[in-house]
């Protein structure tokens, strides 16, 4: 019984470290994360939900280092200044913020 | 070994249709967004590139690449600024007034005093505005090779 339960338990340890090795070297060769795969379609979709906001947010970080104020603070020349410039940006952002 | 499969080849297929440029626009602006927030420009100007590659630029990809070069102009204005306060320094030194206060060190230096804190040497100075200017060339270069890949 004794005897069982160890050779058991080898077997066990040894097919875990085989799986294990198994998983680490095929990881290593490729270079990829096979779990990771499954999700890049589900990323590339949530992406494009994401862009909105990412250019919004980096238009705004833009407008800060320009004139050196939160974008809700600048005057109208600014904006007018900013329009005449970048004028696709501008107008993306009039749209997106429902200017 | 068959359940990895799936997911492999979608890995493979999504990394191969990225690098050739047939992914949604979207993906790639939201890389470029991304690489600026980061403030990698190198980066966004290289997936910017590989987004038009294929395809004619939609209006969410000119708006990045008008942030893209936004980040340039605001990079160029901060280096010119560094420019200008450089060149003011320069100036200031061949001043007479600064040039009797080097003489002035020089001759309480001979009597064993201890001279002034040196500022930086004027070859430093000039390096770093010949640095500057060759890093602002660089930036005008990438906008304008930005217009001709859109």
């Amino acid at each position: 019984m004794k005897k069982r339960v160890t050779k058991t338990a080898v077997a066990g340890g040894v097919g875990f470290l085989g799986g294990l090795l198994l998983e680490q070297g095929l990881e290593s060769l490729t270079g990829l994360d096979f779990v990771d795969g499954v999700f890049a379609v589900g990323g590339s979709v949530l992406a494009a939900m994401h862009v909105n906001r990412d250019l919004v947010e980096v238009a705004s970080e833009n407008i800060k280092a320009m004139f050196g104020k939160d974008p809700l603070e600048i005057t109208e020349d600014d904006w007018k200044q900013y329009k005449a410039k970048y004028p696709k940006s501008a107008v993306y952002l009039e749209k997106a913020l429902g200017v | 070994m068959l359940a990895l499969l799936p997911g492999l080849l979608v890995k493979l297929a999504t990394r191969g249709a990225r690098r050739l440029g047939l992914m949604p626009q979207s993906t790639y602006v939201h890389e470029i967004m991304q690489a600026l927030k980061r403030g990698d420009l190198d980066e966004a100007v290289s997936v910017y590139r590989l987004c038009v590659s294929r395809r004619q630029a939609s209006n969410i990809t000119e708006v990045a690449r008008e942030l893209i070069e936004q980040f340039v102009d605001i990079r160029v204005d901060k280096l010119q600024s560094r420019i200008d306060e450089i060149e003011n320094i320069v100036r200031a030194r061949k001043s007479l007034h600064a040039r009797l206060r080097r003489w002035w060190a020089r001759v309480l230096g001979l009597f064993g005093r201890k001279p002034l804190p040196e500022a930086r040497s004027e070859s430093e100075l000039r390096a770093e505005l010949a640095e500057h200017k060759a890093m602002i060339e660089g930036l005008l270069t990438i906008k304008s090779c930005l217009k001709s890949a859109g």
